[in-house]
């Protein structure tokens, strides 16, 4: 089903950092002024999709003297494989900065494997 | 040869919206730099090392009765601003840290960025200095700069008279 998109709004492409650890990937997204019940992260087949809305509350009637941004919709998608359990994706948000822990599926996860001295 | 111009395109620091005309002799230098920004795109440089430095993006508006900035810091928490003022400027500075629990780790993607920060915005009228009042929140820093009374008078009307 196609997203109704809002036009009033600046679509924004938030700045993001993905790490692979050993089990798991970290992606971290700088939202900046996100409300944190506007924050969604979906998996739709084999997207991955965040969008967020900056609420900058600016006020009315209120003259512009420098204006470097503006109230936007964050939205970043990406494709993500059958590497990833998608079942236990952790999200966080705090100071503006959402992360989301996501496990390796568990045939990639590193394994040690015990050596027997013989 | 200026070592700027080695610098692929899309990476430099700020974008400056300057309308490119298309010209159909376009120049043999656009050509290489074209290259060259290809070039850089295609190669498996660690992302980190191609980290930009981190500059908050700021707004700034007013109204009769105060001055209202507002600065984009994600991930600072309200003891890593600093937020200082003089007769006529206000400074914001900082520093954005990497969360110690990513520095171990191989980096696909390095966009966001790191470093310290000072933004200095100058004040185009007296403020009220005991009634400033900052909040941070969503990795957002508001500052209310209320006007004193005197600048908030200083408004003058000036009547525009028809030329005989």
């Amino acid at each position: 089903m196609a997203e109704v998109v809002k036009h009033e709004l600046k679509t924004v492409t938030p700045a993001i950092d993905i790490i692979e650890k050993e089990n798991h990937y970290i992606m971290i997204a700088d939202l900046p002024g996100a409300r944190e019940d506007s924050i969604d992260v979906t998996i739709n087949r084999d997207i991955l999709t965040i969008t967020a809305e900056a609420d900058f509350d600016i006020p009315e009637k209120m003259t512009e003297i420098y204006a470097e941004y503006k109230p936007c919709r964050y939205h970043r998608t990406f494709r993500v494989l059958d590497e990833i359990d998608r079942d236990n994706i952790k999200a966080s948000y705090q100071n503006g900065v959402l992360s989301l822990v996501i496990p390796k599926a568990d045939h990639l996860k590193v394994k040690k494997i015990a050596i027997e001295a013989k | 040869m200026i070592i700027r111009d080695l610098i692929p395109k899309k990476f430099s620091k700020k974008e400056v919206p300057v309308r490119r005309v298309d010209d159909p002799f376009r120049s043999f230098i656009d050509e290489v730099h074209d290259m060259f920004d290809r070039f850089f795109s295609d190669l498996a440089v660690a992302p980190s090392l191609l980290r930009t430095e981190f500059t908050p993006r700021i707004d700034f508006v007013e109204n009769d009765k105060e001055y209202v900035l507002k600065a984009e810091l994600p991930g600072l928490s309200e003891k890593d601003i600093d937020v200082s003022m003089d007769e006529d400027s206000i400074t914001i500075s900082g520093e954005k840290r990497e969360e110690k629990e990513e520095q171990r780790g191989d980096y696909y993607y390095a966009e966001r960025s790191f470093g310290s920060f000072r933004r200095v915005i100058p004040l185009p009228a007296d403020i009220d200095k005991d009634n400033v009042k900052a909040t941070f929140k969503n990795g957002l820093l508001t500052v209310h700069l209320p006007k004193s009374r005197e600048a908030q008078k200083e408004v003058k009307k000036i009547t525009v008279e028809t030329e005989k």
